[in-house]
């Protein structure tokens, strides 16, 4: 392979992640005796840490029971992989696998898992997935773990373990983490990672206090403290292993629609959330009101992203002048990615950000990639979101089965989807995580006039050398925003769309001279003044 | 007819399928050359998986197929349908084309949870029976 290839470039970062000592040399495998949360962005090395963790409770307590759990399936090998070498690296053995249970949250009958442990300890029959599916829908698991506190609390905690370890937090309910609360003995060392704002309008963190609840007396089982000269209890990962900086600040940037010519589209509220997500502020300040200009802090990404990568080619967006012309350019590339640059068919993902028309879109794709004898299939059909890769084949999914995965090169294709229109907040999130799926390359790919505006807004982002330079809207401002751009219903959406119709049909009345312009209110015409020049100014 | 235009048009009429929303996936074939003058036409495979099944099919059989994505059309109503062919020269010496009939209802909810992104287009309690796994 060659060095300097794009699959070159990959296997040199896929080693710098791999290599332990910069893991291990961090403080933030420290260890506390007793409950530690760990938050992170995505890709900032979490479930690394939780195998570090883990291996190292194990050297030092051999004696300990000590569980892993998560609820990606994915996830059983890579935590055994990582432990396993973390172990041969420090102690050159292998880990005993009965005191050191790497287990899924639920269970199953050839596998044990933390839930179904759980109700054997306490000679409960565990709940299987469609009993509580019927019972619950959605909320199966919340629901299965609830129906097991009652027990809990009238027989009393048993324990079961000295440790456990919980990877992707933020997707377990709060019941599942008051079972595991009686089962792990005191000080409750329970060390659990929590993904920082998946979402970017979605950024509540249920407190430890929530999570545990509280004893009798009304005081929270769990509290966590930062304390100097003790090790820390709420660990912040502040790198982002995942997407090189200049991939995170476009998908900031265009997520909030920081550069959009029409103006911004949503807000945290909270501006102490921008520093907690890697970035630090250049100019101005990060307050209500306030211009300010942020970048990702140097400390926020590792060096080989600027030594491997340059950011003209990490982000680059497309306009095509048809569908058509789009799908033959993106055949086009990927066959290069594979033919000349060294990336396997496995390295790629194809991101579709309209749910709804995926498999007439894939369809379209897969005919052309075909054409020039590429393989590709539709990702989640007959299988789950783990399972999003097949061997010598391109991954075409939709968005939200994109979610939780990642690839090297990742194309978004008819981004303009995401341009304008109604409920702009989901649709601008779509781009976020689209965007922030890849670990290397990501092209935009659209279509017309929609399509150029957003590549106006990423141009923006590159002019200003991947600084966020935005004047903080009040509280006001953001509540606005996130009226006007919210998730509409399908019925609301329809209802809008007719009215929009209806009043298409009146201005076309009057400029086609089947009506006089006196026939509308004043104050309707007024309106429609300070509209348009609302309108200019926004163009300028 | 070539295996190459066989294959070609397999393909196709599978994308056209899938773009009118008469299936709900369709897989690429491909031709392999066994020998100079023998060659197969097969959807993309994903595993050495066996294509053997009982006869009538049993649920689990049916599950499988899906799983290791064994087939050429998967259609709306959830009907397996796998075509490929052997030639020998320009002569068809072997073929399979089999249809497996869904053997449970296929709602449009469920195509729309899928759409969504709340679950897998086919209903995931189906894999779990022939997994027997609680989750």
């Amino acid at each position: 392979m060659r060095p300097n290839s794009r699959g070159g470039i990959l296997r040199k970062i896929e080693r710098e992640i791999a290599n332990l000592d910069q893991w291990q040399n961090r403080g933030a495998i420290e260890y506390a005796n007793g409950p530690q949360r760990i938050r992170g962005l995505a890709g900032s090395g979490k479930t690394v840490v939780l195998a570090l963790k883990a291996a190292y409770l194990h050297v030092r307590h051999p004696e300990w029971t000590i569980a892993v759990t998560f609820q990606s399936r994915s996830l059983y090998q890579q935590f055994r992989d990582l432990i396993r070498r973390f172990m041969y690296d420090q102690i050159e053995d292998e880990p005993d696998w009965s005191k050191l249970q790497v287990m899924h949250a639920w269970g199953s009958f050839r596998a044990p898992g933390v839930y179904s442990t759980i109700c054997a300890v306490y000679d409960t029959v565990p709940q299987d997935w469609r009993t509580a599916d019927t019972k619950y829908g959605s909320r199966a698991f919340e629901g299965a773990c609830e129906e097991l506190i009652p027990t809990i609390r009238e027989r009393g905690p048993r324990p079961l373990f000295d440790a456990i370890l919980i990877d992707e937090a933020q997707d377990f309910p709060t019941s599942f983490y008051r079972i595991v609360y009686s089962v792990v003995s005191p000080p409750h060392r329970i060390m659990w990672a929590y993904d920082d704002l998946q979402n970017l309008g979605d950024y509540e963190m249920r407190s430890e206090r929530e999570l545990f609840g509280s004893d009798d007396n009304g005081r929270p089982l769990v509290t966590l403290h930062n304390d100097p000269d003790k090790p820390k209890e709420d660990i912040v990962l502040p790198v982002c292993y995942r997407n090189t900086p200049w991939t995170l600040a476009t998908a900031h940037a265009l997520g909030f629609g920081l550069y959009r010519r029409q103006g911004m589209v949503q807000m945290f509220e909270e501006p102490s959330i921008w520093p907690r997500i890697g970035y630090e502020v250049v100019r101005g300040a990060l307050q209500l009101g306030t211009q300010v200009t942020v970048r990702r802090s140097p400390s926020s990404y590792p060096s080989y992203f600027a030594q491997l990568l340059n950011p003209d080619d990490a982000i680059q967006c497309s306009v095509f002048l048809s569908v058509n012309d789009q799908y033959r350019a993106l055949a086009q590339e990927i066959q290069k990615n594979i033919q000349e640059d060294e990336l396997e068919s496995t390295d790629i993902l194809i991101v579709l950000p309209s749910a709804y028309t995926s498999r007439r879109t894939g369809a379209s794709i897969m005919n052309v990639l075909s054409d020039h004898s590429i393989s590709a299939h539709l990702v989640g059909v007959t299988t789950t979101r783990d399972e999003i890769f097949q061997p010598n084949s391109v991954a075409i999914t939709h968005i939200f089965r994109a979610k939780g995965n990642e690839a090297p090169m990742v194309y978004i294709v008819n981004a303009e989807f995401c341009q304008s229109g109604f409920a702009l907040s989901q649709k601008r999130n779509i781009l976020f995580t689209g965007m922030t799926r890849s670990r290397c390359w990501v092209r935009l790919f659209g279509v017309g006039e929609q399509m150029q505006q957003l590549k106006e807004e990423v141009d923006r982002v590159r002019k200003h050398n991947f600084e966020l330079d935005f004047q903080y809207p009040d509280q006001e401002q953001i509540k606005r925003l996130a009226r006007v751009h919210r998730d509409m219903s399908e019925e609301e959406r329809r209802d809008w769309e007719q009215k929009i119709s209806a009043v298409g049909d009146v201005f076309r009345a009057v400029l086609d001279g089947d009506l006089p312009l006196e026939a509308l209110p004043k104050d309707i015409r007024d309106r429609l003044v300070s509209l348009s020049e609302k309108e200019r100014e926004a163009l300028q | 007819m070539s295996a190459e235009t066989l294959c070609w048009r397999a393909t196709r009429f599978g994308f056209m399928l899938l773009g009118n929303e008469f299936a709900l996936d369709a897989r690429q074939h491909f031709v392999e050359q066994h020998t100079a003058t023998r060659k197969s036409v097969m959807w993309v495979r994903t595993g050495d998986h066996s294509l053997m099944a009982g006869n009538p099919a049993r649920l689990e059989d049916y599950v499988t197929l899906l799983v290791n994505h064994e087939y050429s059309y998967l259609m709306r109503d959830g009907g397996v349908i796998q075509i490929a062919y052997t030639f020998e020269r320009d002569r068809i010496e072997r073929h399979r084309l089999a249809y497996y009939p869904c053997p449970f209802p296929i709602t449009t909810r469920d195509i729309n949870s899928y759409d969504g992104g709340s679950s897998s287009l086919l209903p995931m309690r189906l894999c779990q029976m022939s997994k027997r796994t609680y989750s």
